[in-house]
């Protein structure tokens, strides 16, 4: 009952937080020099017509002080009406919706491959803590949060695509479409992409181990005459893996946002290529739409791992 | 009694003023772990390496960087140029020496830009509580949920790409970080005692907060701010590499990456040399980084 009504405290939290998040990206708009309908008609493709101009106007309210020209906009965005590009005269939302799929496969298939390296990396270099093997975790850690990950996708297409071509330097496939060819088109990325949450929750894992090993019960656990491992797999891990949950949710956001720069480096048909190619074209209404969908997505994620954190941790202050 | 007997007390009246000999000496004390600290060691080289170079990147520099050889184009590294020339035959080392002032500054400035906003914003929230802080706090959520480059593309789009326009970019994206620092060190520093002095007193709220507890929150503050200066760098060099930061033909090493894109089959070296730049420079603050939050966070040294 107690975690029901503090889940549903979380979700009410969260509602005035992405009203706020649809103000920035309605002001957005407005806040670029220059008439809000010329701005929006102004991408490539934008057609002088008076008659789509008019068209506009009206359909966003445009000749209505600006906080009706929100509410018109926020009740249309609620319905997944963001209006047409300027540039492919298709309908935004599905625009987005059609990129979305890659975007989340790749986002995804990062985590994973981060946290398969991470969580032995770190578990490994806490139990050997100060031995070789507890120095290299930390180097690698190191490095992993301070390459840049576009430069670590251009180095891997080099190595991997070019010097020994065993993998597709960009593009991709559908899973549903040719489930191991996709792979094929995926692997560069999602490695790319990983690296940099591979260190950071290396690095998490390895400190919240730590903390852990250091407690009372593992003492006891170990006076019992339990076996090494299983003070390690059966006592400690369980509750060193709740900062680790955290940290996991927060990168996600990070993730996203290296999605824009990744998917640009592979050519990866996804919601940050949409975003980029989109402000280069100023074809706006996407730009406002992908940005707020991505953003609202993230907050999801972290109510998800809030969720799951008080589910592991029956400690946790439920206020 | 006991009351006249604590007003009479200097140390009450005044608060523990924050004292910088102590903190010096409590630096000082530390710095003897921070030299056995290898790595931390390796990274304050590194950085003040950076910032040499970057301040004698004119004495340093081999060529112009912007003076442009179509005869020269595509050379690989020689003796006359350590690293190459790329595409318009410009001296790839000059542009990397002056790409590091570029990523130096960028770093800084934003990073200052995110404390001289961002830090008053959590001290407020973080004294005064109750409403006030709800409604910081969410205002700070909101902008929080734009994964960072995002947001930086968001004010780049609103205010055009040039180079301030990125530093002010890439600011925003830690004003509400460093609000959140702060207002943690505030909040548990406005239960200590001396607050209490200061308010029985009768001082002003803005000067206890200003005055005592702020200076008392510099720890977490400084390390934090390091550690940011390495993400901003790296932040930086997406944006440039996006072609939305930096603009050409300023030597930022995000551009330079985007140039040598189209030549990494023939020219490796010319996208090579700027990642490692980026690479190398922002490792440097992250071991600092390590380093300070051992010197002056005992609390969260790593073990």
């Amino acid at each position: 009952m107690n975690v029901l009504l503090y889940m549903l405290k979380r979700i009410i939290y969260n509602i005035p937080v992405v009203l706020l998040l649809t103000i920035f990206v309605f002001a957005m708009i407005r806040f670029l020099p220059g008439d809000p309908a010329d701005i929006l008609l102004s991408g490539e493709g934008g057609a002088e017509d008076p008659v789509v101009r008019a068209t506009l106007m009206k359909e966003l309210g445009l000749d209505k002080p600006i906080p009706v020209q929100y509410g018109i906009w926020l009740w249309r965005a609620v319905h997944g009406n963001f209006g047409k590009s300027v540039y492919s005269q298709e309908e935004v939302f599905t625009l987005i919706m059609d990129r979305f799929p890659a975007t989340l496969m790749l986002a995804l298939s990062s985590m994973i491959v981060a946290i398969m390296v991470a969580l032995p990396a770190g578990i490994i270099s806490a139990v050997k803590r100060q031995k070789p093997a507890d120095y290299a975790a930390m180097i690698f850690a190191l490095l992993g949060i301070s390459i840049p990950e576009f430069w670590f996708g251009i180095m891997l297409i080099l190595t991997f695509s070019l010097w020994v071509p065993v993998l597709p330097s960009m593009g991709y496939m559908s899973p549903f479409q040719d489930f191991f060819g996709s792979l094929k088109f995926l692997i560069l990325p999602a490695i790319a992409m990983g690296l940099r949450m591979a260190g950071v929750v290396t690095r998490m894992t390895r400190s919240s181990m730590l903390d852990e090993l250091g407690q009372d019960y593992v003492r006891t656990a170990r006076s019992k005459g339990l076996s090494e491992r299983a003070v390690i797999f059966i006592h400690t891990l369980k509750n060193a893996m709740i900062p680790t949950v955290t940290i996991v949710g927060l990168q996600f956001g990070t993730i996203l946002g290296g999605s824009v720069v990744i998917e640009m480096v592979f050519s990866w048909p996804g919601v940050g290529q949409l975003i980029i190619n989109s402000i280069l074209t100023r074809d706006y209404l996407v730009v406002q739409a992908a940005i707020l969908l991505l953003a609202v997505f993230f907050l999801l994620v972290n109510l998800v791992v809030d969720f799951v954190y008080t589910l592991l941790n029956p400690r946790v202050e439920l206020t | 009694m006991a009351n006249k007997d604590i007003s009479m007390s200097p140390e009450v009246i005044d608060g523990p003023k924050f004292d910088w000999g102590r903190f010096a000496e409590r630096f000082q004390d530390r710095f003897y772990d921070f030299r056995k600290n290898r790595l931390a060691l390796i990274g304050i080289i590194i950085v003040i390496s950076v910032l040499l170079v970057a301040c004698l990147a004119p004495l340093i520099q081999m060529h112009d960087p912007l003076q442009q050889n179509i005869a020269n184009r595509l050379q690989t590294p020689n003796w006359e140029h350590f690293f190459g020339t790329d595409h318009l035959g410009r001296d790839v080392w000059s542009r990397i020496v002056h790409g590091s002032g570029v990523a130096l500054m960028v770093g800084m400035i934003a990073v200052g830009i995110g404390v001289i906003f961002g830090t008053p914003i959590g001290a407020i929230s973080g004294y005064y509580r109750g409403k006030v802080d709800e409604v910081i706090m969410r205002i700070m959520d909101a902008v929080l949920a734009f994964p960072p480059i995002l947001m930086a593309l968001v004010v780049v789009t609103i205010l055009g790409s040039s180079l301030s326009n990125t530093m002010i970019a890439i600011g925003v994206v830690y004003i509400p970080r460093f609000a959140r620092v702060t207002r943690g060190s505030v909040l548990s520093e406005r239960e200590k005692e001396y607050v209490e002095a200061g308010r029985m007193v009768g001082e002003s709220n803005l000067s206890i907060l200003f005055r005592q507890i702020l200076p008392n929150t510099l720890s977490p503050l400084i390390v934090q701010a390091t550690v940011f200066i390495a993400y901003a760098i790296l932040t930086e060099s997406a944006l440039s590499f996006l072609g939305l930061g930096i603009q050409p033909p300023n030597p930022s090493w995000g551009s330079m990456l985007n140039e040598a894109k189209v030549f990494i089959e023939s020219d490796p070296y010319l996208a090579i040399i700027p990642g490692l730049a980026i690479s190398i420079t922002v490792l440097g603050f992250n071991l600092f980084g390590d380093g300070l939050r051992d010197i002056l966070d005992p609390r969260l040294a790593k073990r």
